[in-house]
């Protein structure tokens, strides 16, 4: 267990600095931008210290639905992580698929119902994967690596 | 004939007149008979209800003394005695003897020239009739009663049970008998439904599955279907059918066993919602249990995250982190017991939290510390009682460990340390406000309680904005932490 732990740390660890460094390199010398909407404040707090520590920057933070599509509209981040349940009356599915009619944007989505992984994974071309809670901090770094391209970033 | 004593014919002769007595003995004797004679009615009547067995044959004249043979032979009747009755007519009154095989004679005799001679041959005839109406009468009576019994019990089962022919074009026909009970779960009179067919008590909607079932039913010989029938009211009936053909005198017939099964329709409705409910919560639980561990989970990394200025021992780490965890068991527990499935009774929740807090205080400190929670009794939401649990949790810890410890800048230690946890929740029951003081040294203003370097403010101000709420804090006569919030419904009170 703590063998895997340790392996998953260094290569995630390594495939995200090599994804920045790429990213500073070849493209606009800029930090991964990432949007999070998780209602549980402090595992919202976990993941956006999580991001911060690893060369990310976040764009906008929120609990609701509503103002995850808000804020991607504004900030027009990388990236999207988002709890599947959110507070208000928009859930982060909800969400993530408005989020597109403003242009592709990759999700991540986070979600405390593992069952839920089959009915969404219907090839959303949007969708990078799932993380079922309580997530791994490298695993989540991992599936950030996975990331294609925003389109207005492109 | 009748030679076998044993079985000698027992006769009764009713006779007034002396000589015809006489002649009538005699011409009966010779044929060993046993003759019992009586001269007038009342006589008679007396040997007639005294004879056990009843006499076999008893030969009344008409004109007896008191009451005349007619009169006899009512009451006779009337006694219930089975004797078979000769009536003796003076001459060819033919009027009176057609009154006497009204009232139940037999056969009659007119009293002409030695009309005793024949008696012996008449007695015999009428008795072997006799035996034989009494046959056929014993017969009749069984009869009837097996009917009763059977149509008792086709009447009383608790099924409606509807039978009809299948005509020679498979349609089935109209009914040709039904119980009770199916008249009952149409409330329709028997003579309504007999001759009605199936097209006209099934509801529509249930039309098109008995056409199939039909198909079914003349392919197989018996079927078993679920219909909804009309009641005359209007309303239909859940019925399951139990059906199957039979041949009754070359002929198809088909028996249908009704079931009312609106109970069972009712409870399996009652059950799936009940099923729907259960699995809404499981899901519900699944998801709170993942959240809280992962809440935990985030409070363990930052934790791990953490650089100490002094150094804090792994037994404190430990004890602070036990005691996050147990403040959310602690809800799980309340809402174990809790009528609401959401929601916990507060006040109770927050008096085991303290008692915990204190128990888990005095481990390892000596400081007598008064904890007083005012906490108003109201019902509230996991997802409020989880975030205030957990600040509580904090704010009580934090001040248990540095309110009354240290230098009193400018005031005396209290001579009771106390620390209050206050909750209300307004007029309108939505504007809360959670607030824990204490009446320690106060916080320096040099210390600001959003530093970063401290986890358990850290978890305040995350929790706080959990519940979108706002933390205010009075440094003076103790510390004070308030922290107000709104609730989307009014807390239920207890």
């Amino acid at each position: 267990m703590s063998h895997g732990t340790t392996h998953s740390y260094s290569r995630g660890f390594l495939i995200l600095r090599g994804l920045l460094l790429m990213n500073s390199e070849t493209e606009m010398n800029r930090r991964l931008n990432v949007l999070v909407a998780e209602d549980e404040v402090l595992i919202r707090k976990f993941i956006t210290t999580v991001l911060q520590r690893n060369g990310c920057s976040i764009s906008g933070e929120t609990a609701y639905g509503e103002d995850a599509v808000r804020l991607t509209r504004e900030h027009k981040p990388d990236l999207a992580i988002m709890d599947i349940s959110l507070k208000g009356t928009m859930d982060g599915f909800e969400a993530a698929c408005r989020i597109q009619e403003n242009g592709f944007v990759p999700i991540i989505f986070i979600s405390a119902y593992s069952f839920r992984d089959k009915l969404l994974a219907e090839s959303h071309p949007w969708l990078i994967g799932i993380l079922s809670k309580p997530m791994d901090d490298f695993q989540l770094l991992e599936m950030l690596n996975a990331a294609p391209a925003a389109s207005h970033n492109r | 004939m009748n030679m076998d004593s044993g079985n000698r014919l027992r006769i009764l002769l009713v006779e007034d007149d002396e000589d015809h007595r006489y002649f009538i003995k005699q011409a009966l004797d010779r044929e060993f008979y046993e003759v019992t004679s009586a001269v007038d009615g009342g006589q008679g009547l007396l040997a007639l209800a005294e004879a056990d067995p009843p006499f076999d044959v008893v030969i009344l004249d008409y004109h007896l003394p008191t009451i005349d043979g007619l009169e006899f032979l009512k009451k006779a009747v009337m006694m219930g005695k089975k004797s078979a009755f000769i009536f003796l007519t003076v001459d060819s009154q033919i009027e009176t003897a057609v009154a006497a095989l009204k009232a139940g004679a037999m056969e009659y005799l007119a009293k002409s020239g030695p009309f005793y001679r024949s008696l012996p041959q008449l007695v015999d005839n009428v008795h072997l009739r006799f035996q034989a109406l009494l046959e056929k009468q014993h017969i009749e009576a069984q009869l009837h009663e097996s009917e009763e019994k059977f149509r008792n019990i086709f009447d009383n089962v608790n099924d409606g049970i509807f039978v009809n022919e299948m005509n020679p074009d498979y349609d089935p026909g109209g009914f040709i008998e039904v119980n009770n009970t199916a008249c009952r779960l149409l409330g329709l009179q028997r003579s309504e439904l007999l001759g009605l067919k199936f097209s006209d008590i099934i509801a529509v909607q249930t039309q098109f599955q008995f056409e199939h079932c039909l198909e079914k039913l003349l392919e197989n010989g018996c079927c078993t279907f679920e219909i909804s029938l009309k009641h005359k009211s209007g309303r239909f009936i859940p019925v399951e059918s139990n059906s199957h053909i039979y041949g009754f005198r070359g002929r198809q017939r088909v028996i249908s066993i009704m079931r009312d099964i609106s109970e069972r329709k009712k409870s399996e409705v009652a059950l799936q919602k009940s099923l729907a409910e259960k699995e809404l919560l499981l899901k519900e639980i699944h998801h709170r249990v993942k959240n809280n561990l992962s809440v935990i989970d985030s409070i363990l990394y930052f934790q791990s995250q953490q650089h100490y200025n002094s150094p804090i021992t792994i037994e404190t780490l430990l004890t602070n982190t036990r005691n996050r965890i147990k403040a959310m068991v602690l809800v799980h527990e309340k809402l174990y017991n809790s009528r609401e499935l959401d929601k916990v009774n507060f006040a109770e929740y927050c008096h085991d939290l303290v008692n915990h807090l204190i128990f888990s205080a005095e481990r390892t400190s000596d400081l007598e510390v008064n904890v007083r929670a005012e906490i108003e009794p109201v019902y509230l939401n996991l997802n409020i009682v989880i975030p205030c649990g957990l600040i509580i949790n904090e704010l009580v810890t934090n001040a248990l460990k540095y309110a009354f410890s240290g230098e009193f800048p400018g005031s005396v230690p209290p001579a009771r340390p106390l620390i209050r946890i206050r909750f209300s929740c307004g007029e309108d029951g939505k504007t809360c406000e959670l607030r824990v003081s204490d009446n320690g040294r106060g916080l320096p203003e040099d210390i600001h309680f959003d530093a970063s370097d401290s986890l358990g403010m850290f978890i305040v101000h995350s929790l706080t904005e959990q519940l979108s709420g706002v933390l205010s804090l009075s440094r003076k006569g103790g510390a004070c932490f308030t922290i107000r919030f709104l609730i989307p419904e009014p807390a239920q009170r207890i």
